[in-house]
Order: C-alpha cells, then structure tokens, then sequence
C-alpha cells in the first residue's frame, strides 16, 4: 500500500502569530506542520522527527536562525533536510549570511501564501 | 626650530595647557580630554611643524592633511566634541606662545605665523574629519534603524497578509482566532507607525502643545488597548477619568508613548495576564498621574532605570527595537512631564507617567461633547 503519510514541515519562528498562520496555511495545502519557537528547539526537532522541509526565520532569542541552519546543514542526520529561510529582514547582508551557512532558499516577508507553498514543493521536488 | 622647542618644552606646555583647559568653563572640560586629549593635541601640533619646517610644500600639505584627519578620526572615537577640539588646540597654542614669552625663546615672527597657520590647518582638518565620521556614523545608524524598521513591519503586514487570505477562503470565521491574528497585527501595525512618527517628530523639532481633555486622550488610547487586550486574550481594566481635567501637551507625542507603554504591558505580561490602566488627578500639587500596570512578574531595581535607555530589552523577547521607552520617555518630557517605573516583586511593574495639569482657567474650558477644537483665543 502507498505511503500517504503527508510530508512533515518544521516552521521556526519567535512570534506566536506567525507560527499560526504559517500552520494554518502549510495544513491547508496538504502538509502536517510541527513547531518550533528558536534555532534550539529547531535542532531537537530536526532530529527527532526528522521533517521533510525546515521554514526558518532568522532573528530569534536564544539561538538564532543563521546558526541553527548551519548546524543543520553540517550535522550527520539533518544535513540533507531542506532549509528555507523566510524573513523580514531587509538587508542583504542577511541573504548573504544566510546563503554562507547552507540554506536552500531564502524568502523575505511578506510572502504569499501561494509563493510559500510552491517554495515548500521545489524542496521536497529536489529531495 | 619651533618644532624643536616644543618637544622640548613638551611636558610644561601640557601641564600649562591642561590647566587652561580645565579652567574653561564652557565647553567644560572631560577628564579623558585633560589626561589625554591635550598631549594628543600638542603632539599632532608639533608633527605638524616638524612637516612644515623639514619637508617639501607638497610633502608637508599630504602630510598635514593625513596626519590631521587621522586626528580627527581619533579624537571622536575618544568621544571629544568639536568645541573641545578647536578650543584645545586654542588653549594648546596659547601655552606655547606663554612658555615662549617667558623663556625670551628666539622664536620669529616667521616661526609664530608658521604656527598660526598649522593650527588653522590641523583644526580644520581634525573637525571635517571628525564631522565627516560622525556623518557617516549617522547615516549607519539610520540605515540599521531603516532595517529594522522594515523587519517589524514585514513581520507585521506578514501576518496580517496570511490571516486575510484565510478569512478570504471562508473556511475560518472573522471572529475566531485567525480573525483575532488579523486584528492584532493591524494593530501593532498602527503602534508601530505611531511610534515611528513620533520618533520623526521628536528628532525634527516638530511639537506643539495644545489643551487637551484628559478624558478624550485616555478614551483615544484605551479604545486601541482594549481591542488589543481582547485579541491576546488579555484582562484590561481603565479606571474613570475625573472630568474636566485638562493637560496641554502634544497629543500625538503623549498617545503613542501611553500606546507603548501598554503595548509592552501586553507584551511582557504573563498569558492572559490582567493589565491596569489608571489616573490619579487628586495629587495637592496639581500634578496628573497616569499608570500602567502589568504582570511580567517584577524586575530587578537596579535595571528599572536601563530599560528607557535605547535598544534595551526587558527579556529574550527580542521582538521590536527596544526603543519604544526610550521615545516615550523623550516625548513626556518634552511635554513637561517625566516617566519612572517602579517593580513590585514577584507580580509586575507599574509605569507611571507624570504630568504638570493645566489649573488656571482648564475649568472655564468646556469644550462641546466630541470637540476637537480648543477655544478660540
């Protein structure tokens, strides 16, 4: 029998709201969604249930997302998990920083529901 | 050689000096400026003779300009301001002429008009520097403030974007949760802009103080707290406002530091906490208090007085600038008022702003119900 168990996505994300919407709208589209609130609790997760695609926001307490990415990306188990950063920041410099420690895709907020669901599929697509 | 003289004489002239310097009553003197600052001065004067009087013109130009506005550069980095900068160099210039006067040094006319004109070069040449850095200090920093600004209100309009797109399917009801998502974020929205403003306004001089009911401000800025309140899920209460009491300050200054302080209140406070906002207008001395309390659980009283400093958070909750005190208490006191907060161990913190009520003539003020317009003079 095929295997109908729907891909896990991880969203990372500090604020309660965006955690949510990023939930509701993943679900909607088909996904079973975890949650995380920083790069630490990002770490656990990835390891323990290893989701399909990791949603990453940067500016986090604790440990924050450029950090947690990188961890993924060089750790034995989470390294082949795709990582899509989403953030508001607009600088560059963060894109760059973001790129250097291993994401696969970086998305700046606002972001359609439509351009996050399709960014979600390219990863699972590459996988 | 002049030069000569003032590496020789190098320890009166700086003695001299520093007492000049600090005898100045304005710009007063720092005491990095008398322990280092003067020697800095005297040193890059002296270089700059050395320059003039053993080098090529072109040399000595290079060299003076290089010489002088890597000065500029170390002197603001040391925190001095430009008055301290041309006055030093005025106090510096004055010892040397002294010690030369006393000593019946044979320095020439020449000589003094050499130094003359090395001091306006390096002066000149020290303060572009250092008006040059602080310039482009300033323009990093408005850019790291633009960023940020932009992330909060990405952030924001993210949120609000997603919850509207689900309320659009009309799958999810407007007045569940994702409803309540929409409505805080258009809320914070609105905190955020009226925050921002203020702080425009408040670096632009633009300011003005009108009469204004306390009731209508405390009605404008409990409405906005009360929708919030509600969508957090939040207990709010507002005492009653005596009427009639009326403050002059500028309204769009005072509402949006009471929005920020009840915004933090809400920010801080445990889940589904209880926050209470409050007026007391029954002080003898005539002033109006208007305090928020929240439940973030107290904090220490050494660290009450940092959280209105700049870019200071309370806790791990990073969300915002952690400017918002720091506005609110520069618009109170442009105001006239002044903002504290006091921390009751173990339950909250109780912010309180304080501000001087208009007595004379406020009652013969009765505005008609909904107006806006102060009397006509």
């Amino acid at each position: 029998m095929a295997d109908i168990t729907p891909p896990v996505v991880l969203v990372v994300d500090d604020n309660d709201d965006t955690r949510v919407m990023y939930a509701h709208l993943l679900r909607a589209a088909g996904f079973e969604v975890k949650l995380a609130t920083n790069g630490d609790e990002a770490l656990t997760a990835a390891d323990d249930d290893g989701p399909a695609v990791i949603i990453m926001d940067l500016a986090m307490p604790g440990l924050n997302g450029w950090e947690a990415t990188r961890r993924l990306k060089t750790g034995e188990r989470t390294k082949d998990i795709p990582v899509i950063v989403l953030t508001a920041h607009a600088l560059d410099h963060y894109r760059e920083v973001a790129v250097a420690a291993g994401c696969d895709e970086f998305l700046s907020k606002p972001c359609t529901s439509e351009d996050l669901v399709a960014a979600v599929r390219r990863a699972l697509a590459r996988g | 050689m002049l030069h000569e003289f003032l590496t020789v004489h190098r320890d009166d002239l700086i003695a001299r000096a520093r007492v000049k310097v600090a005898a100045r009553s304005a710009p007063r003197a720092s005491q990095p400026e008398l322990e280092h600052g003067v020697s800095l001065f005297l040193d890059q004067l002296t270089e700059t003779l050395r320059c003039e009087q053993t080098s090529s013109t072109r040399t000595t130009h290079l060299e003076i300009a290089r010489g002088a506005a890597m000065h500029g550069g170390e002197l603001r980095r040391a925190g001095f301001t430009i008055a301290q900068v041309v006055h030093d160099y005025g106090d510096v210039c004055q010892a040397v002429t002294e010690v030369a006067v006393e000593l019946q040094a044979a320095i020439s006319p020449d000589e003094f008009r050499t130094l003359n004109r090395c001091l306006d070069e390096a002066i000149a040449q020290a303060v572009t520097e250092y008006a040059s850095q602080q310039e482009r200090s300033l323009a990093e920093l408005g850019t790291q403030r633009m960023g940020f600004f932009a992330h909060e209100l990405g952030s924001l309009v993210a949120n609000a974007t997603l919850a509207f797109e689900a309320l659009q399917t009309g799958r999810v009801g407007v007045s569940g949760s994702t409803g309540a998502v929409l409505g805080r974020n258009l809320v914070r929205l609105r905190h955020l802009i009226e925050r921002s403003l203020a702080e425009v306004r408040l670096e632009a001089g633009l300011h003005r103080r009108d009469l204004v009911p306390l009731t209508e401000l405390m009605e404008e800025v409990g409405l906005a707290a009360a929708i919030e309140a509600k969508a957090r899920g939040f207990q709010l209460t507002i005492t009653a406002v005596e009427p009639g009491v009326v403050i002059e300050v500028d309204r769009q200054l005072m509402a949006a530091a009471l929005a920020n302080l009840l915004q933090n209140a809400f920010k801080f406070s445990r889940a589904q906490g209880h926050v209470v906002l409050t007026t007391d207008t029954s002080k003898p001395d005539g002033r109006v208090l208007i305090e928020v309390e929240d439940e973030c659980g107290g904090i220490a009283p050494e660290i009450a007085e940092s959280l209105f400093r700049p870019f200071q958070n309370r806790t791990s909750n990073r969300s915002g600038l952690g400017l918002g005190l720091a506005i609110a208490r520069e618009s109170v006191k442009i105001n006239g008022g002044e903002i504290r907060v006091r921390t009751l161990p173990g339950e909250g913190c109780v912010f309180t702003i304080e501000l001087p009520r208009l007595l004379v003539g406020a009652k013969e003020w009765c505005a008609p119900q909904g107006s806006n317009s102060p009397p006509a003079n």
